[in-house]
């Protein structure tokens, strides 16, 4: 099934002692006011990592080879795989010179996160394997979904610094910790709320229709893809850093077929604060906003934590279920 | 003359700057032209720069957006103080293999960004297809869009706001309060004291046909006043402010 109406909407993540995105120095991304926020590519990972599991075809994610290190022939080392050895890998041909640029877009739209998300396919070379190849084709696909930044709303969010012991002793003689196990840091926010906004343009691949053979444009299986991972993606990943951090609410606003309504960052509208214990998202102003635009409006779908989060949606005319 | 009015913000931008390509890539402080028009491309469903051999169209001088509106005048007046926006670096992995030949495959990315960009964007038709001009504006006065129009990265969507159109009149007046484009010596510009501020950055004016590089220019922004006839081309005011167009 074609998708061809656009959605906007918005992704609440709560990280409980955890740290959803952490900058080079191991401390959450901030701007210069120190307002704290994760990163697009903080979110879609833990989506990619679920498609991942489920069985799809996902292009964009770290998989690993075993390789001879360039510096010792003898020595094997474990690496990231290049750009043809993962798609040798993922579409199961041998890369050849002969592939035109159509065939390599179409391989690379039969994947659920460029269907998504887009992708920048750039020229490269490959010697890890017998023969040397060259990739000459360069594609850049704008993807269907786009999100932001995800400012955390949270005014009341503590940084904290923990000592962890490491179980083993660093043997450099010139180390304080030479003759006991060492100490590292991990740090974390006691509560923070990351509010994403996002929006689906299935317009964004009418360029390729036609061009490409068997291409039909975004699909809805794509989407139902991204709604629910954009649901619950984050929960279900539990690395060390991000085992705190769950999705708290999701929502999505469906315009009608050839609605080209522009609504920017939507998480502008919106307040996240305590209510007791519960987590209180408060989307008033985005109803406000929504408002006048309902001739554009299809349907409003709001998804929520019902145990620990409260939503205050005003007049949104919206369809409540549960995020599970 | 007639112009379109309107507020272009966001929480981030990033205009990037192509003659550092390494280590850090840094940002333009303000929207340049090339950039305004790629965005405004955006709103009525121009093509932006693509790949030629997918489309199989053969080589092009420029990309549609500008083929189509470079003849538009524009005018932006940065909103905050003395023009200068706060930046910050700051840092992401591209850990997966294929993104560079980086040692152990890891691609470290620091670039610079823009917080809370904040512009008064003035257009004037000026020798634009009145079809385009027409569709613009209503695209424009209706916020409506054909793709997602972004501050440089697309996941920074651009807010645009307060959209209307001003009616603006000739004018010669030798203080000029939005950006403008000046070659000549800066120690001829005079006056704004006590706090007299002077922002002045080269950035891109325009494009090269074919190769599609930039045309760069001198931006200025600038509370002090110009001899009279170094004054630039096309000085509107709305009674209150008088803003150049280019």
């Amino acid at each position: 099934m074609i998708k061809n109406n656009r959605v906007y909407g918005i992704i609440g993540v709560g990280a409980y002692m955890a740290n959803f995105n952490a900058d080079l120095s191991g401390y959450p991304k901030t701007t210069t006011n120190n307002d704290i926020f994760g990163s697009d590519k903080a979110l879609k990972y833990p989506m990619k990592r679920m498609w991942l599991i489920e069985g799809d075809k996902v292009f964009y994610i770290k998989s690993m080879t075993i390789a001879k290190s360039k510096k010792d022939k003898e020595m094997e080392i474990l690496q990231p795989k290049d750009l043809i050895e993962r798609y040798e890998d993922l579409f199961g041909k041998e890369w050849d010179a002969n592939l035109t640029v159509k065939d390599v877009a179409k391989d690379l739209f039969s994947t659920v996160d460029i269907m998504n998300f887009g992708a920048t396919f750039t020229g490269s070379e490959s010697e890890s394997k017998t023969a040397k190849k060259k990739i000459g084709h360069n594609i850049s696909i704008t993807g269907a979904v786009q999100i932001n930044q995800g400012f955390n709303l949270y005014e009341k969010t503590n940084v904290l610094v923990q000592d962890i012991l490491s179980p083993f002793r660093n043997p450099n003689d010139k180390s304080e910790d030479k003759t006991a196990t060492s100490i590292g840091t991990k740090i974390v926010t006691d509560e923070a709320h990351y509010v994403y906004s996002f929006s689906v343009n299935p317009a964004n691949y009418a360029d390729y229709l036609g061009l490409i053979d068997g291409f039909e444009g975004y699909t809805t299986e794509a989407y139902e893809k991204f709604k629910r991972a954009a649901r619950v993606a984050t929960t279900a990943f539990n690395t060390n850093s991000k085992s705190g951090c769950e999705n708290e609410l999701a929502l999505f606003i469906e315009l009608k077929e050839d609605s080209k309504l522009f609504l920017a960052n939507l998480d502008r509208y919106v307040e996240v604060r305590k209510k007791e214990k519960q987590t209180l998202y408060d989307l008033s102003k985005l109803a406000e906003i929504i408002a006048p635009q309902q001739e554009e409006i299809q349907s409003i779908e709001l998804f929520h934590n019902p145990i620990s989060v409260e939503v205050n949606y005003g007049s949104l005319p919206c369809t409540v279920n549960s995020i599970f | 003359m007639k112009s379109l009015r309107f507020t272009l913000s966001g929480p981030l931008a990033c205009f990037r700057q192509p003659d550092v390509n390494a280590k850090v890539y840094f940002t333009y402080n303000n929207i340049h032209k090339v950039a305004l028009l790629g965005l405004l491309g955006a709103v009525i469903g121009l093509s932006g720069y693509r790949n030629a051999d997918l489309y199989g169209q053969g080589e092009k001088l420029y990309p549609e957006f500008y083929e189509v509106l470079s003849p538009l005048l524009v005018s932006v007046v940065p909103n905050v103080k003395n023009g200068y926006f706060s930046k910050k670096i700051q840092y992401f992995n591209n850990s997966v293999g294929y993104a560079s030949k980086e040692e152990g495959g890891n691609l470290q990315v620091r670039e610079q960004w823009l917080e809370n960009p904040n512009w008064t964007v003035f257009l004037a038709q000026h020798k634009l297809d009145a079809s385009i001009w027409d569709k613009l504006c209503d695209y424009m006065l209706r916020g409506q869009c054909v793709y997602i129009p972004y501050l440089g990265r697309n996941d920074f969507p651009a807010q645009i706001s307060d959209v209307c159109l001003v009616e603006l009149s000739v004018s010669k007046s030798l203080r000029i309060d939005s950006l403008f484009l000046y070659s000549g010596d800066l120690n001829t510009l005079d006056g704004g004291d006590p706090s007299q501020y002077l922002f002045v950055e080269t950035a891109p004016t325009s494009l090269v046909p074919k190769h599609n590089f930039y045309e760069f220019g001198r931006y200025i922004f600038t509370n002090c006043t110009l001899p009279e006839d170094e004054l630039p081309p096309y000085l509107y005011s709305d009674g209150v402010r008088q803003y150049s167009f280019y």
